[in-house]
């Protein structure tokens, strides 16, 4: 995936208020080898 | 109803975070299908999503209800002819009871809700999203911070909580080779009518058995989190994402 969407994943967490925090979030190629098991 | 719009069908909204979120969708220039139990609340979301100069279609829907799923995804198709988003958000909770006093009606309706519903919206979104000429959608499921852990005398919410998980990673999984993404937003104490007792009186139920007031965020931020997720293109995915209040009880222990 482009990496550009890294970057407007944390421009969207450093926008928030200090009152609100994404404590995780996973942003990955939708179809790498992560999901599922053999 | 022709558009040019990508189309958003918001389960749930006719309130709450569903709102909130359905209103972000309209203003990122979607348009929309809004789905909820009451009629009058829709028609009243559907009129700020019209002031911000976007199309909404409200159908009255009880997730619960396979049936009633059915015809709005029927609807759905006869209406806008293809489906971009779903945000599966309808849900409920029950009141908090030992678990083994828990009505086995309440669970049932809070699984049917919660769970069996979601699934259920999820076949038939896939069904429309994996035919549609572009290929593929992508699917938002709203967990919530009791994915990862319950509050006291919550078990039938939190079930279906943690099943959720199951349910984003087996529809990421199974899916990704249509073109659909699949993800999950885990909500931590948004302002809504649901979260209204945090912020009153002693305020909740704590796992010490005391009770406390909790700190809660504008379900905005939520709104704004769908957004970015929706925007991604379709080789990419927020499988997870935790968005909540800064200082609420969830991190630590003891």
């Amino acid at each position: 995936m482009e990496a550009d969407h890294v970057g407007n994943a944390v421009v969207y967490m450093a926008g928030l208020p200090l009152d609100t925090n994404v404590l995780f979030m996973t942003v990955m190629a939708n179809t790498m080898p992560f999901v599922g098991r053999g | 109803m022709a558009t040019s719009a990508k189309i958003a069908l918001v389960t749930g909204a006719g309130t709450g975070v569903g709102r909130a979120v359905a209103i972000a969708l309209a203003k990122a220039g979607y348009s929309l299908v809004l789905a909820g139990r009451r009629k009058e609340m829709l028609d009243k979301v559907a009129a700020e999503i019209n002031a911000v100069g976007s199309q909404a279609l409200a159908v009255p829907t009880d997730v619960s209800k396979r049936e009633s799923i059915l015809a709005l995804f029927a609807t759905v198709k006869s209406s806008f002819g293809r489906l971009d988003l779903l945000f599966n958000n309808a849900g409920i909770g029950a009141p908090p009871v030992p678990l083994e006093e828990l009505p086995f009606e309440t669970w049932q309706n809070v699984v049917a809700t919660n769970f069996t519903g979601m699934f259920l919206c999820t076949q038939e979104a896939i069904k429309i999203m994996k035919d549609q000429k572009p290929r593929g959608g992508r699917i938002v499921n709203n967990g919530s911070i009791s994915a990862h852990a319950p509050r006291p005398f919550s078990v039938a919410y939190t079930s279906t909580k943690h099943a959720i998980t199951g349910l984003t990673k087996s529809t990421s999984l199974d899916c990704r080779k249509y073109d659909i993404c699949c993800g999950q937003i885990d909500i931590g104490n948004a302002i809504t009518p649901l979260t209204e007792r945090m912020a009153t009186g002693d305020g909740v139920l704590q796992p010490d058995g005391s009770k406390k007031i909790e700190p809660r965020m504008e379900a905005d931020h939520v709104g704004n989190a769908v957004v970015y997720m929706a925007g991604l293109p379709l080789d990419t995915n927020v499988l997870f994402m935790t968005v909540m209040a800064n200082t609420m009880p969830f991190v630590g222990r003891g």
